[in-house]
């Protein structure tokens, strides 16, 4: 017990530090995510509503494609084919380019596309759930187009689509350990490492996965005030 | 006024509005240049396929490529029929009013839904390895050395939490006046669930379980 508790100090001999800089990585790369993401689906989701037939079946077989491949499978594609795809370009104006994409960029672009064509899904009903008198309500009122998006239907759209949206970020958190294989040294790597030379795989990858429950519960708290918040023109009611 | 009068001063017929072209708008110029570069992404993939065609490369990992499918299908197969049946007991758990069933349901279900994937399932297979001794003592090192049957254990005890949440949200919905009903006409606990609140259930639960194959 005592030889556990070693290893998990921080300091030379314990792998806290290590591990904590991997609670880091793994949080900042599902907070960049994030608004990538759902800006991403935003736009996806109102290209899906629009009336033009090509912008919805080209955002149709968006959504399929992505959700379709495994996590693991875009990770690869963005991070192994966006590479060589990038130095063939490169290479049209210099010789022997030597570009690498960053793991923790081909990361959160991978998770961002599928993140985004999940979150479409979620806007979509999202929006199909406002009924269109309150466009035409922000339109009586000489709203512009954008005005009416941004003050009538946006407040509206967040509260409807908010329980698949915090569904969607837990599920983004737990999908950032796929990262690891890529080179980004996340929780999961960390922990791997540490377990390679301490000969504790157990102790290690358990520590990891408790690590993501408190981040998962620690996201609830602040989904649910969250939640509130965008109940707070119900309660009055 | 009389009606010659006012026919003379109406207006004559209007020519019909003209049809409506739609423009080049934005959302169209968007959507065909969207179009467009999948259209392009997919004539390039099947020109890599064709220009990098090589019967031999087929021949040496053309089985293996069959193989990997088999062993995906073999392990999402013999995990969710396994998953399904611990997820019964799970959901039962998570219903019972028993603190002492309750409370490691909730924990088995947190924990699996809580925690990566691969994370549950290098703790299985890694982890595994720390108790080589214990295990070989109780005889049961064979299934934990296997990364095949580590997976395997590991996928099944993750979709049996999701399914055992599926399970309980669909049975949760069904209303409770199918119980009462089920009561008054003189049926077992089992057999009202059975009967009634089982295939009820089903119902709402097959769309979700769909998405958990998947």
């Amino acid at each position: 017990m005592d030889e556990a508790l070693t290893l998990l100090s921080f300091g030379p001999e314990g792998w806290s530090d290590e591990i904590a800089s991997g609670v880091i990585v793994t949080v900042s790369l599902a907070l960049a995510t994030l608004p990538f993401g759902l800006l991403l689906g935003f736009f996806i989701a109102l290209a899906k509503d629009s009336d033009e037939p090509a912008l919805r079946l080209a955002t149709e077989i968006y959504t399929t494609i992505f959700r379709g491949l495994p996590e693991l499978l875009t990770l690869f594609i963005v991070f192994y084919g966006a590479q060589i795809i990038i130095r063939q370009i490169a290479g049209l104006f210099v010789d022997q380019p030597t570009i690498e994409i960053n793991s923790f960029v081909a990361g959160m672009f991978a998770l961002g596309l599928v993140f985004s064509s999940y979150a479409s899904e979620a806007f979509l009903s999202a929006f199909k759930g406002i009924p269109s008198g309150q466009y035409e309500g922000g339109f009586a009122v000489g709203l512009t187009r954008f005005q009416t998006m941004r003050l009538v239907i946006l407040p509206q759209l967040i509260r409807l689509a908010l329980p698949a949206l915090s569904n969607l970020w837990l599920i983004l958190l737990k999908d950032t350990a796929l990262v690891s294989v890529i080179g980004l040294t996340d929780i999961l790597r960390q922990s791997g490492i540490a377990a390679r030379v301490t000969k504790e795989a157990f102790l290690f990858f358990g520590t990891a996965c408790l690590l993501y429950l408190v981040l998962a519960i620690i996201s609830s708290v602040f989904l649910g005030y969250i939640e509130r918040w965008s109940k707070r023109g119900e309660a009055m009611r | 006024m009389t009606a010659a009068q006012v026919m003379t001063t109406l207006k004559p017929a209007l020519p019909p509005p003209p049809d409506v072209v739609p423009g080049w708008t934005l959302a169209r110029v968007s959507g065909f240049a969207f179009l467009g570069f999948w259209l392009a992404g997919g004539i390039g993939l099947v020109l890599m396929l064709y220009n990098g065609f090589d019967p031999e490369f087929y021949v040496r990992y053309g089985p293996k490529f069959l193989n990997g499918l088999i062993v995906t299908l073999e392990i999402v197969f013999l995990s969710l029929i396994i998953g399904s049946v611990l997820s019964l007991p799970a959901a039962a758990g998570r219903m019972s009013e028993n603190p002492l069933a309750a409370v490691p349901a909730f924990a088995f279900v947190y924990f699996f839904r809580g925690t990566p994937l691969i994370a549950q399932t290098f703790l299985v297979y890694y982890g595994a390895g720390s108790f080589r001794e214990p295990l070989d003592a109780v005889g049961l090192w064979w299934f934990f050395r296997d990364p095949f049957y580590c997976v395997i254990f590991t996928f099944s005890l993750n979709t049996a939490a999701y399914q055992a949440e599926i399970l309980r949200g669909a049975i949760q919905n069904v209303g409770k006046g199918q119980w009462e009903a089920g009561r008054s006409m003189g049926l077992s606990k089992f057999a009202i669930y059975r009967n009634i609140v089982l295939p009820q259930a089903m119902i709402v639960a097959l769309r979700p379980y769909g998405n958990e194959i998947v």
